[in-house]
């Protein structure tokens, strides 16, 4: 014989249990348009106590709207009532307006309440979607911006490509040259873009790889200090390295990622101080009462204004100083930096003063960087 | 070749910058360039040009800005024609600056150099047979 284990049955008390223990709202409407029923949480949603809810026209309590370009439209409840029993409906993007009116994006489920084979009304499930109207906007506001970002280099190309295209023996050869290193310059820069906001998107997905190797922070930075030398002969910079005063214990570090880091925040050092006379210091030490190695890069560039510190690691963001003095940038090389440096475990932080330069420190945990099997790894 | 006209090339980007002034030059007009609106704002102190090609988003003062404070100034200025070259392209952008006097509103990307200085060549056609 088959023994049974003791089940739970639910009776008329144990379903009201289960309705006001449910995470989403829940809202019962009848064929008369009333409220039937609505649980506790679907209660401080539409901020109204559900026994008062129960028997009130439903307009009176749940107020939809759909919201276009600023402009609020009621949201007919005709689509939560007059329903096709065949199927689920799922709604998103609706608003609603509790009674205390506060205004929140609700995602919707309804299916019909079948009584005796009649539809008798509707049973309406809702939660609070505010979290993810949030994550929508953000995702639409970078495609809005990396859009326009795009725009520039390609309309650059563009205009380069038609220049040369429509030339009849107008431009003389210097100049058609001229417009080819224009038209590859454009190119340049789009191709750099790409990269960047592939870095973002790789970088927001949370599976950026991390591979250290026990590694000596003196050679290696002694290391990219040469290889950023032309570079920094292209912007007519003295950089130097401020070698530390004791040897440092080799730790484990990613070099392409702390590389990247660095390269970053050189080159800025470098784009920013144009039309000075440009001198930027690299220098490495150990903290050890933090139990970091901090590697600093201090410049004597425009600097960062005050008002600009809270948002320079703000994705996009480019300050007016710099966008003045370089209009070509794409306001995501900060943004990456610090996302690469908070993967690895460290932080980054700056001072600055406008007009007088500015110092950006990285830290590394002095145990080093920890290994991570991530799928991604990082475009230069 | 005869000058055309003076235009003020009101464009951030550097490539840019280059790449219309050096097409506008070459249809015959007298360019005049700012990197911002406020350098903008400079230039139209000293010189009256006969048209004022303006980009929207830049550093320091942005093109409707400029426009607003166009508004303001006397008659005379506000009978500059100003064109609106610039990447953004929603409805409300356009609308705005059509209300703050722009006569044209051109998204780059959309528009070819032809286009441009044939746009170009129209409104300070049409501004010399108004006066």
């Amino acid at each position: 014989m088959v023994s049974r284990k003791k089940h739970m049955t639910l009776g008329p008390d144990d379903l009201n249990a289960v309705f006001s223990s449910m995470a989403e709202g829940l809202l019962v409407v009848d064929a008369s348009r009333n409220i039937a029923a609505l649980n506790q949480v679907g209660g401080i949603l539409l901020r109204v106590a559900p026994v008062q809810a129960v028997g009130a026209p439903i307009a009176d309590i749940f107020k939809l709207y759909r919201i276009e370009q600023n402009k609020r439209t009621p949201w007919p409840l005709d689509n939560l009532i007059k329903l096709d029993f065949t199927r689920v409906h799922i709604w998103d993007h609706v608003y609603c307006e509790n009674k205390v009116g506060k205004l929140f994006p609700l995602t919707l489920m309804a299916t019909p309440l079948l009584k005796a084979g009649s539809m008798n009304g509707a049973v309406i499930l809702f939660r609070d979607a505010t979290d993810e109207a949030r994550v929508d906007l953000a995702k639409s506001d970078f495609v809005a911006v990396a859009s326009h970002q795009l725009q520039t280099p390609l309309t650059a190309m563009k205009l380069f490509a038609e220049m040369l295209d429509q030339d009849t023996g107008d431009l003389t050869a210097q100049q058609r040259k001229e417009y080819q290193q224009l038209l590859r310059s454009s190119v340049e820069r789009m191709i750099k873009l790409v990269n960047e906001m592939l870095n973002v998107s790789r970088l927001e997905a949370g599976a950026l790889r991390i591979q250290p190797q026990t590694t000596d922070p003196v050679a290696f930075l002694r290391q990219i200090i040469k290889e950023l030398e032309p570079i920094a002969k292209e912007h007519a910079c003295a950089l130097a390295f401020v070698e530390p005063p004791k040897p440092l214990r080799p730790i484990p570090i990613d070099a392409n990622l702390l590389s990247q880091v660095l390269f970053n925040l050189v080159e800025n050092a470098m784009r920013y101080s144009t039309g000075r006379a440009c001198r930027v210091a690299v220098s490495c030490e150990n903290k050890p009462a933090d139990r970091t190695y901090v590697f600093r890069v201090a410049d004597n560039g425009i600097g960062i204004a005050n008002a600009d510190k809270k948002r320079i690691f703000s994705k996009f963001f480019r300050a007016d100083n710099a966008r003045k003095l370089q209009s070509n940038g794409s306001g995501l090389g900060l943004y990456v930096v610090k996302m690469i440096v908070e993967a690895w475990g460290g932080q980054i932080w700056f001072t600055s003063r406008e007009g007088a330069g500015s110092a950006f420190s990285v830290s590394i945990p002095s145990r080093g960087m920890k290994a991570r099997k991530g799928t991604k790894q990082l475009s230069k | 070749m005869q000058i055309q006209g003076t235009i003020l090339l009101v464009e951030d980007d550097d490539l840019l910058s280059r790449a219309y002034r050096d097409g506008l030059e070459k249809a015959g007009y007298s360019v005049m360039t700012a990197t911002d609106g406020a350098e903008a704002e400079k230039i139209l102190q000293e010189v009256k040009p006969d048209l004022i090609v303006l980009d929207l988003v830049m550093p320091v003062k942005n093109g409707f800005d400029v426009l607003e404070d166009m508004q303001k100034r006397n008659a005379e200025y506000r009978s500059v024609p100003v064109v609106v070259l610039s990447v953004l392209a929603e409805r409300s952008d356009v609308e705005r600056a059509r209300s703050l006097g722009a006569v044209d509103y051109l998204i780059k990307s959309q528009f070819s150099m032809e286009e441009v200085i044939s746009r170009i060549s129209y409104h300070l056609r049409t501004t010399r047979e108004e006066k």
